[in-house]
C-alpha cells in the first residue's frame, strides 16, 4: 500500500516536533527550521537525511467526477484521509473514489493506459500507467491529468509509494526489478533497489509500501517461482535502498509438509508497527509483527468472499480493507487491524 | 475476523513425489517443441504445487486454480519471472470465456489442464475436454494455425475452438455452421484478452465493423462532430476510445441479445430504467421517439448523475432547460421523434457521430461546400417544407429565386436590397450578411405561442417587449428592431452596405402611427412591422407582404386576392385594381384621401429613413 496513514503521520510529526528543538540546542537551525503549519513548497534539498522537512501539507479529500462505472478489476489502492480508497481498476482503465461496502463508486478518472500502482499525496494523485510506462499525475480535485514522467522510464509501474515529508515517491517498476525514486513532478531521481538475488535484491517483485513511521519501504516479491531458489517474500530496505530485513514466506515445514506461509505476495500495507500483506492465492490478509518479524494472525479468504486479494488498506479508524479481484470488490473487515 | 489459510495446510508427500514422478517422464518424452507446453521447462510444477507448502487437492478448486492461475497471469501479477535463470514476460490473460451463450460461467481450468501432457497440447489445453453438452471430446492443440490448431476447418473438430460449441454461428462441433477464416490463428481476432470475444476485445475493437445487422460504430466518431472529444483526450484515433465512454451511454446488461439499451444515466446501474431499441430509430418514429428519455437524462443541469463531462476529452455536456424543451414545438410529437432521427422524423443523428455540426441527422451526409445548406437552413427546411411533417411551409418562399433590386433609387439605393433575410448562401455571398434560422429561432425552446427566442441580440442589452421604442408596439416589432437598430446577435452580421437604422428611425416618434397618436392605424393600433412585411422570404422587395391585410386581418379592399409584387423601387411595379403597393393603403382604398399615389420610394420622398 502506497498510502500514509494517519497514524505514521501522527508519529512522524511528532518525530518532528521532537527534532526541532534537539536541533535548536545543537545549534544547528535558523529560521529556515521555524516551523511551519503544513506547505505545498519543494521541501530543500537532502531535508530527508538532515531532518530538515517541514510538515507536509494535508492530503485534501480526492474529489473526483461523478461515475457510474462499476469495479471490474481492481488491482491497487490508496486510502485517502476521509478512510475511502482510490481503487486502481486495470480492466476499466479507470481510478475510482470508493466507499468501502458501497457497489456504487462515488467517482473517478480514465486513465491514459492501463493503470497498475497508485497514491495519494498533497494535492496529486500519481497513477501508474503500464500501456505509457510512465507515472502520470493527475490533479486529486477532479482528476484531471497534469503530466507524466518520460516515457520509457519505467517499464512496469506495479507500485507507488509516497513519502509525503520529502515529497518523493517510491516507484516499484517490475519490469526492470527496481525501486525508481522520482520527485513530486515524476521526474526520475535514481535507484536504490535492482534485480537480482539475495534480500537485498528484488526478483519477482509485485507491489510497494511505505511505512513513514519507520522510514521503510516493503516490497512484496514472489521470489523464484520455480521453487528452486528463494522463496516468496517481503523485502524491507531503508529510503537509501540499503537492506534492512525479510520477512520469508516459507512458513512451518514438518514431516508432513508446511503451513503458514505465503507464496503470491501482493499489495502491503504498513499500520502501528505491523505488516499487512494481500496474498493473492490465500485469498487472505496476513499480518506480521514489523520489530519481529513473526505472523499475528490473518484475515479473509474464500469463505468470507475474497477472491483473488491484490491489495490491503488500513483505514484511520482501524478497518482493514481488500481488494478482491476476481468479485470486484472493496471487502472491509471493521475494525480488523491488530490492536 | 481471524481463520488461518484454508485448504492449504498439509501436503501429501506421496501423492506429491508420484506426481512428480509421472510429470517428469512427461516432460522427458515429450518432443522438443517451441511453443508453450504442459509442465515443460516453461511451466514448472512448482508454479502452481509448491504454494506455501500446500497440497494438490487445493488445486481441484476451481477459485483456487483460477486464483492460481491469475496470481501470475492477472491484471497484478509479475511483469516477468525467472525461468530457470531466464526472464521471461509473463502473459496477460485475465479475462474468462464466458460470453453470452453460456449458461455457466467457465474458468481457466476448463481449457487449460496439465492433463494435456498426454496430448502433447500446446498452451496447457486439455487434450480430453469434457464439454458442456456434448460429452467428453478430444482436443488436438499443436499448431497455431494450420493443420491442429484452434479450428482447423477439417472434418474432424478437435479444434480447441470448436469441441464445445453447438451454438455459435461458425465452427460447431458438428460442422453445421459455417467455418470462417479455418486454420488461422482465431486469437488475433478473439483475443485471450477479451474472453475471445470477436475482433479483440473491447467496444471499439468489435465495433469497428459490421457486426451482424449492426453497421460500424467506431468509424461515425470520426465525423465532423461526435459524442467523446477523443482528440482532446490525445488518443491517436476513436480506436482508442475505452469503453467507459460507451457505456455511459450503453447498457450492457443484454448486450449481443437483440436489442441496444440505453440507459437513464441519472440511474446508473438501473437497468430497468434503460431505453430499449428493437428496431431502427434512424428510420422508425416510434424507436427514434424512445430515445429522447435517455438524451434528456444527460442533457439537464447534473449531465450524467452529476458528471458533466461524462466522456474522455472533457467536453462539457450542453444543458437543456427541460421544462422549457417539455413545452417545445419540436419536442416528441406524432409528426416527429423529438431529440433522434434522420432529420425527418427527428433532428440529430446517432450520438456517434454526424458529418454536420450539432450531430445533426442524417449523420453519414456530409454538408455541400459552400453553402452548406443541409446543416443550415436547408436541415430545418427539410421538414418546413409543403410535404411537412413541420406544418408551416418555409421553404416555399425561400425556394423562390432571390429577388435583388432591379432599380436602386434614392435612398433605397443599397444594391444589397432583396426579398428575405439573407439565410442562404447565395444571398450572404453577395450581400455579406450573416444570419440563420437560429438567429431568430431556438429549436429546443420555441413554442406554437411564441416560436422565437426572446432576444435575438442579448449583446445590446435591450430586451424586445420592454417598450424599448415604444409601449405601444407589440413584442414582434420590437424582436426586428433588436437586430435593425445596426447591432446584431451572436453569429449574425449585417450587408456590406448598412441597412436602414429602424429603431432609430421610428424610437420617439409616432411615424408608425398612422392619423397620429390618437388616431393608429384608422384608429386600430399602431402599424406593426408585420403589417408590411414578413420575415422569412416573401417574394417582394423589402420583404414586404404580397397581400396587404388590414388591422383585422382582411386583406385591404383593393386586392384581388393575389398580392402584390413589388420587384423594382419603383413601387408603381404592379397595380392592383388601380393601386400600388403603398397607396393600395395611403389612398382611397383605406378610405384616406389626399395622398400621392405615384411611385413613393423612387421619387425620394418615402422610405424608412424619413419619419413619412
Amino acid at each position: 500500500m502506497a498510502t500514509a496513514r494517519r497514524h505514521t503521520f501522527g508519529v512522524t510529526i511528532l518525530a518532528y516536533w521532537l527534532l526541532v528543538p534537539a536541533l535548536l540546542v545543537a545549534g544547528c537551525a535558523g529560521d529556515d527550521l521555524v516551523p511551519r503549519t503544513g506547505t505545498n513548497d519543494p521541501p530543500p534539498a537532502g531535508c530527508e537525511t538532515t531532518g530538515d522537512c517541514p510538515p507536509p501539507a494535508a492530503n485534501p479529500e480526492p474529489s473526483l467526477p461523478p461515475t457510474f462505472e462499476t469495479l471490474a478489476s481492481p488491482v491497487r489502492s490508496a486510502i485517502t484521509p476521509a478512510g475511502r480508497l482510490l481503487v486502481v481498476d486495470s480492466e476499466r482503465e479507470m481510478v475510482f473514489y470508493v466507499e468501502p461496502g458501497s457497489a456504487q463508486p462515488l467517482g473517478g478518472f480514465q486513465t491514459r493506459g492501463k493503470p497498475l500502482g497508485v497514491a495519494l499525496m498533497g494535492s496529486r494523485i500519481y497513477v501508474g500507467n503500464v500501456t505509457k510506462g510512465t507515472l502520470d499525475i493527475h490533479d486529486s480535485q477532479g482528476g484531471g491529468f497534469r503530466r507524466a514522467s518520460n516515457p520509457g522510464s519505467l517499464e512496469y509501474p506495479a507500485g507507488i509509494a509516497a513519502d509525503p515529508i520529502s515529497r518523493k515517491l517510491y516507484v516499484l517498476d517490475g519490469g526492470t526489478g527496481e525501486i525508481k525514486v522520482f520527485d513530486e513532478l515524476g521526474q526520475l531521481q535514481r535507484v536504490i533497489v535492482r534485480r537480482g538475488t539475495g534480500d537485498d535484491r528484488l526478483l519477482t517483485p509485485t507491489a510497494i509500501a511505505i511505512d513513514t513511521g519507520r522510514a521503510e519501504l516493503l516490497v512484496s516479491d514472489y521470489g523464484d517461482v520455480n521453487g528452486a531458489g528463494e522463496g516468496a517474500s517481503i523485502k524491507i530496505f531503508d529510503y537509501e535502498g540499503n537492506f534492512r530485513d525479510v520477512i520469508r514466506g516459507d512458513g512451518s515445514c514438518g514431516s508432513l509438509g508446511c503451513s503458514g506461509g505465503f507464496s503470491r505476495p501482493q499489495g502491503l500495507a504498513a499500520y502501528e508497527g505491523r505488516v499487512y500483506l494481500a496474498d493473492a492465492v490465500l485469498a487472505q490478509v496476513l499480518i506480521y509483527e514489523r520489530s519481529t518479524l513473526e505472523r499475528v494472525t490473518e484475515i479473509g479468504g474464500r469463505d468470507l468472499g475474497i477472491r483473488l486479494a491484490l491489495d490491503v488498506a488500513v483505514t484511520p479508524d482501524r478497518d482493514v480493507l481488500v481488494l478482491s479481484n476476481r468479485t470486484a470488490t472493496v471487502v472491509a473487515f471493521p475494525g480488523g487491524a491488530v490492536p | 475476523v481471524s481463520a488461518r489459510a484454508k485448504g492449504l495446510g498439509r501436503a501429501g508427500w506421496v501423492g506429491r513425489a508420484l506426481v512428480v514422478g509421472l510429470v517428469a517422464t512427461a516432460i522427458s518424452l515429450a518432443p522438443d517443441a517451441g511453443e508453450l507446453r504442459a509442465q515443460s521447462p516453461l511451466h514448472n510444477c512448482d508454479f502452481c504445487h509448491s504454494l506455501h507448502g500446500g497440497d494438490f487437492q487445493a488445486l481441484t478448486d476451481y477459485a483456487t486454480s483460477e486464483d492460481v492461475c491469475l496470481s501470475c497471469h492477472g491484471d497484478a501479477g509479475p511483469a516477468q519471472v525467472d525461468r530457470d535463470g531466464q526472464l521471461v514476460t509473463v502473459p496477460r490473460q485475465s479475462a474468462i470465456h464466458d460470453g453470452s451463450k453460456h449458461t455457466t460461467p467457465t474458468s481457466c481450468w476448463d481449457c487449460h489442464n496439465h492433463e494435456a501432457e498426454a496430448g502433447n497440447n500446446w498452451t496447457m489445453i486439455q487434450s480430453s475436454l469434457p464439454t458442456p453438452n456434448s460429452g467428453t471430446k478430444t482436443v488436438v492443440f499443436t499448431a497455431r494455425t494450420g493443420t491442429n490448431s484452434f479450428a482447423d476447418g477439417d472434418g474432424t473438430y478437435d479444434g480447441v475452438c470448436e469441441v464445445c460449441h453447438t451454438i455459435t454461428s461458425q465452427h460447431r462441433n458438428d460442422g453445421t455452421a459455417g467455418k470462417h477464416n479455418a486454420a488461422t490463428d482465431c486469437t488475433q481476432c478473439h483475443t485471450h484478452d477479451s474472453g475471445f470475444q470477436g475482433a479483440g476485445g473491447g467496444c471499439t475493437g468489435c465495433h469497428s465493423s459490421s457486426q451482424g445487422p449492426r453497421r460500424p460504430i467506431v468509424p461515425e466518431f470520426s465525423r465532423t462532430t461526435h459524442h467523446v472529444d477523443w482528440n482532446a483526450a490525445g488518443f491517436a484515433s476513436p480506436d482508442s476510445i475505452p469503453d467507459s465512454d460507451c457505456t455511459t451511454c450503453h447498457d450492457q446488461s443484454q448486450h449481443q441479445q437483440g436489442s441496444v439499451r440505453l440507459w437513464d444515466v441519472d440511474q446508473p446501474g438501473n437497468t430497468g430504467a434503460s431505453v430499449v431499441l428493437t428496431g431502427d430509430p434512424n428510420t422508425i418514429l416510434a424507436e427514434a421517439a424512445k430515445v429522447e428519455a435517455h438524451c434528456t437524462s444527460c442533457h439537464d443541469s447534473d449531465g450524467a448523475n452529476g458528471n458533466t463531462t461524462p466522456f474522455s476529452g472533457g467536453a462539457t455536456v450542453p444543458a437543456l432547460d427541460l421544462p422549457a424543451w417539455a413545452a417545445a414545438s419540436h419536442e416528441g410529437t406524432t409528426a416527429i421523434a423529438g431529440c433522434y432521427g434522420n432529420g425527418l422524423i427527428g433532428c440529430h443523428s446517432s450520438g456517434h457521430g454526424s458529418e454536420k455540426k450539432f450531430i445533426l441527422g442524417p449523420g453519414d451526409v456530409a454538408p455541400t461546400a459552400p453553402a452548406l445548406e443541409e446543416e443550415e437552413e436547408g436541415f430545418c427546411l427539410r421538414c418546413h417544407d409543403s410535404s411537412g411533417p413541420a406544418s408551416s411551409d418555409i421553404a416555399a418562399g425561400f425556394n423562390q429565386t432571390i429577388l435583388w433590386a432591379q432599380n436602386p433609387a434614392g435612398t433605397q439605393s443599397n444594391p444589397n436590397l432583396n426579398d428575405r433575410h439573407d439565410v442562404q448562401y447565395d444571398a450572404q455571398s453577395r450581400s455579406g450578411a450573416v444570419i440563420e434560422c437560429v438567429s431568430c429561432h431556438n429549436p429546443h425552446y420555441d413554442t406554437p405561442a411564441q416560436p422565437h427566442v426572446t432576444d435575438p441580440d442579448p449583446n445590446d442589452g435591450r430586451v424586445p417587449g420592454t417598450g424599448q421604442v415604444d409601449p405601444e408596439l407589440n413584442f414582434v416589432s420590437e424582436f426586428c428592431e433588436d437586430c435593425h437598430d445596426g447591432s446584431f446577435g451572436p453569429n449574425a452580421s449585417g450587408p456590406s452596405s448598412a441597412m436602414t437604422n429602424i429603431r432609430s428611425t421610428y424610437s420617439g416618434t409616432d411615424m408608425y402611427k398612422p392619423g397620429g397618436s390618437t388616431n393608429k392605424w384608422n384608429g386600430q393600433g399602431p402599424v406593426e412591422c408585420l403589417d408590411c412585411h414578413i420575415p422569412h422570404a416573401s417574394g417582394n422587395l423589402f420583404n414586404t407582404v404580397k397581400v396587404v391585410r388590414q388591422p383585422n386581418g382582411d386583406p385591404v379592399p383593393s386586392d384581388g386576392g393575389a398580392g402584390y409584387t413589388l420587384t423594382t423601387n419603383a413601387s408603381r411595379d404592379r397595380t392592383i385594381n388601380g393601386y400600388d403597393w403603398c397607396n393600395t393603403c395611403h389612398s382611397n382604398s383605406m378610405g384616406l384621401t389626399g395622398m400621392n399615389r405615384d411611385n413613393c420610394f423612387k421619387s425620394g420622398c418615402h422610405d424608412h429613413d424619413k419619419k413619412w
